[in-house]
Formats: structure tokens, sequence, C-alpha cells
């Protein structure tokens, strides 16, 4: 009996949602009739407390506003399988109505060029929002280290840090190796850059690769101004502005093809912090959330904040990543296999 | 010094900030108490709030929220022997133990009290450390932090209580679960079965929540009793957490060893709060004399819980003065610190010395309005235990189940969840203890890390170094006689095996299970190149061995009454009730589980919590129709409140979501 009443009560609760549902999706509304009253999920593919984090938090604060209709934007930590998991969840799970987008580690995008094991989907069909900075990576060494230059890397044996497979310092550390012949020695498995830099002052280790400027100039300003670490090597598309000293990895290269090699592992940084939709929103929403992310990073209220936060800001726009994709996702399948095996992926 | 102290205290006692130091107290005492939430969470969610703050209120708030989860999550680990968080699992095994004897308010007691200790002494030792610890600090390479994660390995010995080969068995399980994942050096997908979820690692809180909560729930649900028995001489008078707070006065040496140790290794990056209570409980064991642990010890309760508080201030040694985070907590407080234009280093001793010193006093009066908060009201807290199993049973399933899920948001949580809790229910009922299991699990991946960054800088000398020798020594000491007990045992029933003595019995088909799991372990891991399998390899052999021998052991030795030694991780609750009837109720308990996470597939976490309880309320313990539905409607209501709104965070997809879009779109719940 009592389970014919709920039976009963089953049905008729199933059939309102049914009709709610065919109402809400009936009409042809504008972008704003869309978003007022509504939340936008930004799945954060990190766990709460790093860089990323920080980024997507800061944005999800200020881009209500600059949306039409000003929905609530709501962070979410998707952290997991080294950011594939929220990748994945943007690309082909969450939905497709301009309710969700977020940011994923910078070597997504390319994971599947270079073969990333599990990354099978085509960043090029994202609806790309932009990227909120630009990066380059560097390789720091400590005063204590036999290393004081690039070119004492060629010559002498160093040990770099690493955290593991595919990760940026290890990466890095297997690049100048493979790529230049660099005497280094990885020592990997450390749970983090901060684990490395403790093992760097106690002599443990002589230095690290792949860190981004801001977060060393955020955790070691100071040591970089006394001296006790050195940046002896950057790379980038372009070098950083205020590294003009410091030889890239670029420039380095001897031929043309390992060139093109460092081009694919090093376009990363120039989208540090990309943000996309799933593929296949609406073009008036995606336009509208494009106008939204790049009105956002010129708000004064936003930048000042971000300055506060020590937060570097500096534009890509999703044209622009459109771009770099769609060349990168041309490389040649031996070129990207070399790559991918000079990061030892 | 002094001054900066003194002049720190007279920051964090403005009144402002007094009043945004209890608001942050107030909400850690509640994610505390709800299992599944974390500190870290809450971090998360406090954050954004300090940004219009100064520095000394931010971490008023940051500091109070996190510093009394510790205090609080003893309430559920207590009551329903469900952890609060991670830290708590220890104070299960005795905490939970007594409030079945109807001592659940003195156990409260002494688990409020050990912790205020424990914090107050973390903070003393962070505020004198603070100056002089940057060299102390540089003098722990690698090695010595290897050397730390085999002194904790080691109190596996103990912790197994009177089952040795069981326990070391059960270790060796809780290693190779701890391999699962992306190999550390080369990265190797070690047994994730092309899964995501299972990726970088097992997550901790479905396994901690399956191996320890949901057997305690089953074991209530199969006595089908109050928590505390009747007649078992129950006191729910605000007297009672007084005789606990006297016991810890008793114990005090006790508790300032377990303090000492919970500081020292929450200094020790990487060592959190999930095996520190393991191993402080260990030490309890080992060292206390006419020691009931296991069966209601009281100071099974004092000694993790002082730790777990204590490992506060340890932790954030570290976090100051090096920006090495010591737990998950304090790397999002290590952000917050940037944040706020603080950098961890020599500056927080120099320049910034008094917010280092206003941190250090607002954890300690953090812990002190805990207390004042929580004691009082133990008594009313303590009369949860007399409630009938059948009012309380569905509650907490469903309890269990919306915090599991919490973990990643994942369906694998759920599958963890339950999939452990069968496990940790059958371990329990065949003898199994769990903790080694725990401790391995907790400390594999890191003790894997540290040991190849030594190899590969050192090669074999790492072991030569003199911290290293001075801990490896200690844990010889430690673990000298437990072991001896463990050969000399195993030789003996070794000796004593006949051919004729070969007694078949149910408890066998368990190890038996254990020992298919590590041969299977072993021959999936074989093709791996060996940086990546030397670990499992080695884990999965040495299980073999320990549970091959207890099979044989316990198959063809007689068995004498005289064997010794406690039981740690007993039967407990159902030890009087016939062999057929705890079947039968473990398997409709778990049928109960099982269904409420399929129904969750189709409809959702929390509708079908809801109806989970409701159902299982109304039709198995056979309450009426209006407490089923007031009860399932509050959590169900309380759950979405909280992680709706106040968490925001999203539940898993489920089909009816798949199916109604737009719906998902606007309930969030499916």
């Amino acid at each position: 009996m009592g389970f014919e009443m709920t039976r009963r009560g089953a049905k008729l609760a199933l059939a309102a949602l049914l009709a709610i549902s065919a109402s809400v999706g009936a009409r042809a509304q504008s972008v704003e009739d869309f978003y007022k009253g509504k939340s936008i999920d930004v799945v954060i593919a990190f766990s709460a407390g790093g860089g990323y984090d920080l980024y997507g938090r800061l944005l999800a604060r200020h881009m209500g506003k600059h949306i039409p209709g000003n929905p609530t934007l709501v962070p979410q930590n998707m952290p997991g399988a080294g950011t594939l998991k929220a990748t994945k969840y943007l690309y082909s799970v969450a939905p497709k109505d301009g309710t969700v987008f977020g940011v994923f580690s910078r070597t997504m995008p390319l994971a599947p060029v270079v073969g990333l094991a599990g990354a099978d989907f085509d960043a090029r069909k994202f609806t790309w929002l932009g990227s909120m900075a630009k990066e380059v990576t560097l390789c720091v060494v400590s005063d204590r280290s036999p290393v004081d230059s690039w070119e004492d890397a060629l010559k002498t044996e160093f040990k770099l840090g690493g955290e593991g497979k595919g990760a940026d310092p290890d990466i890095f550390a297997n690049v100048i190796k493979t790529v230049f012949d660099a005497k280094d020695q990885l020592v990997t498995g450390y749970p983090g850059t901060a684990d490395m830099y403790l093992a760097i002052e106690r002599g443990e280790l002589d230095g690290m690769c792949g860190l981004s400027y801001s977060s060393l100039l955020g955790r070691w300003g100071k040591q970089l101004q006394d001296g006790s670490l050195k940046i002896i090597l950057q790379g980038g598309l372009q070098p950083h502005p205020e590294l003009k000293d410091v030889p890239n990895m670029v420039d380095l290269a001897q031929d043309a093809r390992k060139k093109q090699i460092l081009k694919l592992i090093l376009a990363p940084q120039a989208m540090a912090r990309p943000f996309a939709a799933p593929p296949g929103v609406p073009e008036d929403r995606a336009k509208a959330l494009r106008d939204a992310f790049e009105a956002t990073l010129k708000d004064p209220e936003f930048l000042a904040e971000a300055k506060k936060l020590n937060v570097e800001i500096e534009l890509m726009s999703a044209d622009d990543i459109q771009g770099l994709l769609s060349d990168l996702y041309d490389t040649p399948k031996d070129l990207a296999e070399e790559a991918s095996k000079d990061a030892g992926l | 010094m002094i001054d900066a102290a003194l002049n720190a205290i007279a920051i964090v006692a403005d009144p402002f900030r007094l009043g945004i130091l209890l608001s942050g107290v107030l909400l850690g005492l509640l994610i505390g108490v709800i299992p599944g939430l974390s500190g870290v969470a809450g971090l998360a969610i406090l954050i954004p709030f300090t940004y219009t703050l100064d520095q000394y209120s931010a971490f008023a708030l940051l500091i109070g929220m996190a510093a009394v989860t510790s205090v609080s999550d003893v309430i559920p680990a207590i009551l329903f022997g469900v952890p609060g968080t991670v830290g708590a699992a220890a104070t299960v095994i005795d905490g939970h133990a007594l409030a079945r004897s109807g001592q659940a308010g003195r156990a409260l007691g002494a688990g409020y009290s050990a912790a205020l200790i424990g914090a107050l002494f973390g903070a003393l030792v962070l505020a004198v450390a603070i100056p002089v610890v940057r060299p102390l600090v540089l003098y722990l390479g690698t090695p010595e932090l290897l050397a730390f994660c085999i002194f904790g390995l080691s109190m596996v010995a103990i912790l197994s209580g009177k089952a040795p080969l069981k326990g070391l068995a059960a270790a060796c399980i809780g290693l190779l679960i701890a391999m699962v994942g992306t190999g550390s050096q080369l990265g190797t997908s070690r047994w994730t079965f092309d899964t995501l979820y299972l990726w970088e690692e097992v997550p901790l809180v479905p396994l901690t929540l399956g191996l320890f909560a949901l057997p305690e729930i089953a074991d209530l649900a199969i006595a089908r009793t109050a928590i505390a028995k009747e007649g078992g001489g129950a006191s729910f008078s605000s007297r009672a957490q007084w005789e606990g707070v006297r016991d810890v006065f008793r114990n005090w040496w006790l508790v300032l060893r377990s303090s000492t140790i919970g500081v020292a290794l929450g200094a020790v990056p990487g060592l959190g709060a999930s095996s520190i209570d393991w191993i402080v409980y260990g030490h309890a064991v080992a060292t206390e004399r006419n020691g009931r642990f296991g069966q209601g010890d009281i100071r099974g309760v004092m000694a993790p819980e002082s730790a777990n508080s204590a490992k506060d201030g340890g932790q954030l040694i570290p976090t100051i003065a090096f920006g090495v985070p010591g737990g998950a907590a304090t790397a999002v407080l290590l952000s917050a610190f940037l944040m706020h234009g603080l950098v961890p280093g020599p500056d927080m001793l120099t320049k910034n010395l008094d917010v280092t010193y206003s941190i250090m006093w607002s954890l300690a009066l953090a812990n002190v309005a805990g207390l004042l908060i929580c004691l009082p009201l133990s008594g009313f807290v303590a009369r949860l235990s007399a409630v009938p199993a059948g009012r309380i049973v569905p509650i907490v399933v469903g309890v269990v189940i919306i915090a599991a899920v919490q973990a990643t948001q994942d369906w694998g949580d759920l599958y963890s969840l339950m999939l452990f809790g069968i496990v940790g229910w059958v371990m329990k009922a065949n003898g199994w203890p769990r903790p080694p299991l725990m401790l391995g699990f907790v400390l594999g991946a890191l003790f894997e890390r540290y040991l190849f960054i030594s190899i590969t800088l050192y090669g074999g000398e790492w072991i030569f170094r003199p911290v290293v020798i001075a801990i490896l020594a200690l844990t010889a000491i430690a673990i000298f006689r437990p072991l001896r007990a463990i050969l000399w045992g195993t030789y003996r029933s070794l000796r004593r095996a006949h051919l004729e003595a070969f007694t078949p019995h149910h408890g066998m088909i368990f190890n038996l299970l254990v020992i298919a799991l590590t041969v299977y372990a072993i021959r999936t891991s074989s093709p791996w190149p060996w940086e990546d399998k030397l670990l499992p390899q080695v884990a999965a052999y040495a299980g073999l061995v320990f549970a091959g021998l207890n099979l044989f052991t316990e198959a063809f030795s007689r068995r004498e009454d005289d064997e010794g030694g406690l039981d740690i991780d007993g039967a407990g609750a159902v030890a009087a009730i016939p062999g057929a009837i705890v079947w039968t109720r473990a398997a409709r308990f778990f049928g109960w589980v099982v269904g409420t996470i399929l129904a969750a597939l189709a409809i959702g976490v929390l509708p079908a919590a809801f109806l989970g309880v409701l159902f299982q309320s109304r039709f198995e313990f056979r309450q009426t129709w209006r407490f089923s539905l007031v009860s399932s409607l509050s959590l169900a209501a309380i759950a979405w409140l909280i992680v709706n709104y106040i968490f925001m965070v999203r539940w898993p997809q489920a089909s009816l979501g798949d199916w109604l879009p737009a719906l998902r779109a606007s309930i969030h719940l499916f």
C-alpha cells in the first residue's frame, strides 16, 4: 500500500518536473534573459590554494558584472588526474549552454598533440575565452651550487629537483638535458616546489626548473635579490621583458628542428592561465563570455585587486589561442613524438 | 622576543579581532563535527572574506577556524564511531568503545581537554621554536624524513595487537592501496583500471569512513540497542565530562608525550593528521601499563586527541619558517600568507614577528574558546548515545554517504566507501586489525617518494646520517618488544602446527582473499619498470608471506588459551549475538547502503540519501512515518544548505540530471 502511494507520487512529481523543464527550454532568449538570476560554474582543475585557484577565484569575483544579466560566478575546485579530469569534464560532460567554463593546466591544450595517455580530446573545439597571463619558465640554481650560469650547466654536473613525470620541473629538467646536453641529474619525487626549495637551501639539490617568473618573484623574490638564487635560463616563445640578460631556450637551439620542438614544448607558457567553455556554446553567449572576460581583465577594480594579490595579468585573446592551437595541431607526428620523448613524457 | 609576544597578544585581544576569531571558532567547530568537511574546505571559503581585513584579523579568522576542527571532530567519533575529520580516526577505537559502555561524557571531556593541552603545548613550542627553528629544520634532509616514515610504519607492529601476522598483512595491503595511481618515479599507471578517479591516489576520506565508520554503524544496526547498552551504568550527568578532564590530569605524562610527538611529527612535511593520530595511539599502547586499549581505555582517547591538536603548532613551523606546508590545511594557509603580502621565511622571524606571534596567540585562544563552547554541551551531546539504534543508524548512514562524496565529488568516492565499508566490517568480524592497514595507506606514498630521493642522492649511505641513525635507533627500541613477541609467537605456532590439527573455519575465506589479492598484485605489477614496481612488489610479497603464515598457523596450530596481547580492534558490540543473525543483519545493513548508493546514481546523492534514510528508518527499523520523515527531511535540508549554499559545491551528476538538464541547472542536486 505504501509502495503504491509512493509510486503514484513519483509519477506525479516526474510529470511536474518534465513540464517545468520543457517550459524552460522552449522559448528563444536574449543573452541577458538567459543569464539573469542564473549562476555560472567556474571549474578550477586544481585544489584550493594554488596559483590557478587564485586566478580562477579572482576572475569569478569580478566577471559577473560584465556579463549581460549579471549571473553569479561560483568557483568549483575539481582537481584530479593532472587536471585531465576537469578538462574532460569541460570537453564532454559539462552543459554546453554557457553556464559552465573553467581553467585547466596550460599543458592540457597540447596534451593530445604530444600523445599524453587519456587525452582523447581536441582542444581546438573548446569555446575559448582567453588566457589571463603569459609566463616564461625558468631554471634557478642556488649560490652554493657548482653551477652559476648556463655555460656551467653544460659542463658541470648538477642536481635538479622534480615532482614526478609530466610535471613542469621534470619536463624542463629533461628538456635541457636531451636538447642541449646539459649535465643535470633529475632527482624526482618531491611533493612540491616548496619542498624542492627547502632541499636546495639545505644543499640536497642545486636547483630547479619549470618555475614561472611570477611565482618565483612571489615566493623567493628576496632570495633572487640577495643572490642566493640565480636564474640561469628562461623558456618562452618571447623572453620576459625583465629578464633580458638571461638566455632563452628558443634562441639557444642549434637547428631548425630543435627550435620547432622547443616551440611546441614552450607554447603553453604563452597561454599560462587558459580559460575555456565546453565546445558548442551558442555563439551569442560565447561572444558575451569572451567580451566579459576581456572587459574584466581591463576593469580597474579587478586590476587593483590583482595587484594587491601579486598576480600578473596579461590577456591572450581567444582568437590568439585558437590561432596558436591550429598551428600546433598541424605539427608533424614524428616531430611531436620527438618532443614528447625529449620532455620525458 | 618576549616583547614581541606580549605586543602580539595586545593586538589579538582587540575586541574586533576577538569577535572575528570567535566566528572562525564557531565555523570550525561546525566543520569538525560534520564528517567529510575539513579545515581545508573551510579555509578555501573563508580566504576571500579576509581580503578586506588586516593581517592580524585575517589570521585570527583563518587560524580560529582551522584550529578547532580537531576539537569538535571527536564528537561524532566517540558517539557514532564516525570520525569528524581524518585526524579523529584513532579516537574511534577507544572513544566509541567508551560510549558503548555508557561513558560518552567522560570520553568527550577527556578528548576536549587533551586537545586543549595539546594545542597549548603546540602553540608554546611554536613560540619558542620560531627564533631558532631554521637551522633545526635545515638538518632534516630527505633521508631524515624517510626515517620518520619508517618510524611511523614501525607502529604497525604495535597496532596489530594480538593478531600480529594479520596486522602485518593488513599493513601490506594498506601499502598496496597507497601505490594505486601514477608512479612517483616513472609515471606508470598502477592499478588505475583506466579510470581518472584512481589516477592520482585513492582519496583518504571515503577510505577512512568506509574502514572505520561504516563497520561501527553496521554493528550498531546489528546489535539493535542504543549505542550505550542498557544496564551499562550509563551516566549522562554533567559531571561525567569532568571525570574525563580529571583523567587527563591524572595522565599528564602521557598527554605531554603525545603532544610532543604530535608537534614533532607535525613539523615533518607530509606527515599529516591521518598518520600522526595512529602513531601516537601506537605509542600509548606500547608504553602504558595495564592498558585495555581497544576495549575502551580513556588513554586511547587522550593520546591521539592531544597529538592531533598539538600538530597544528608543529605544522605551522615549516610553513612560517620556510613556506613549506606541513599539511593540506597549512598549504591553503600558505596561499593566504602570500595574498596578505607575507612571504614565509626569515622575514616572518624579524620584520613580521608580530604577525607570527599573533598567529600563535590565535591558535591558543581559539582552542580555549573551543573547549569553553564544547565542554558545557557535552552532557547534552553524550545523551545521544542513549538514543535507540533504530533512530540513529539511518541518519548516520545518510551522513556518511553525503560526507564521503565531498572528497572529490566523484562517484568513485561512493564506490570506495562501499568497498572499504564491507572490507572493514569483514576485517573487524574476523579479527583483522584495521589500524595497520590505515597506517600503511597513509604513509606508503610518502615512504616511496622519500626512499627514491634518498637513494638517488646518497645511495646506500643515506642510512648512516646521524639523525637517521638516531631515529632508526628510537624505532628499534620502540618496537623491540612487540617484534620479539611477534617472532616468538609465530615460531611457537609453527612448532605446534600439526596436520591432524587441521580445523577449517569461515574466517579463512577472507584470509584466502587477502592471499589472492597479493598474488594478483604480484602478477599485474611484474611488467612495470623496476622503479615503479619495487615498493608494490615488496609489499605484495611481504603480504603474501604474512597472510600465508597466518593461514597456516590458524589452520594447523592447536589454539592455546594463554595467548596474551591486546585485542586492539575487536568485535565489540556484536560479540554476544549469534552468528547467523549477525550475518543476516549485516547483509541487510549493507543492502541498504548499496541500495542507497545505486539510487544515488539514478536520482542524485541527496535525494537518494533522503529516501534511504526515510525508508530504512520506516521499514527496517519500524520507526513511525512521522519520525522517519522528520529525520530524513532535516538531514536533507541541512546537507542541502551546507553543500549547495555555504560551500557551494556541486553533487556528482546522476542520470536524472542527464535526462532533465534544465532542472539540473536550476536546482543543482543531481
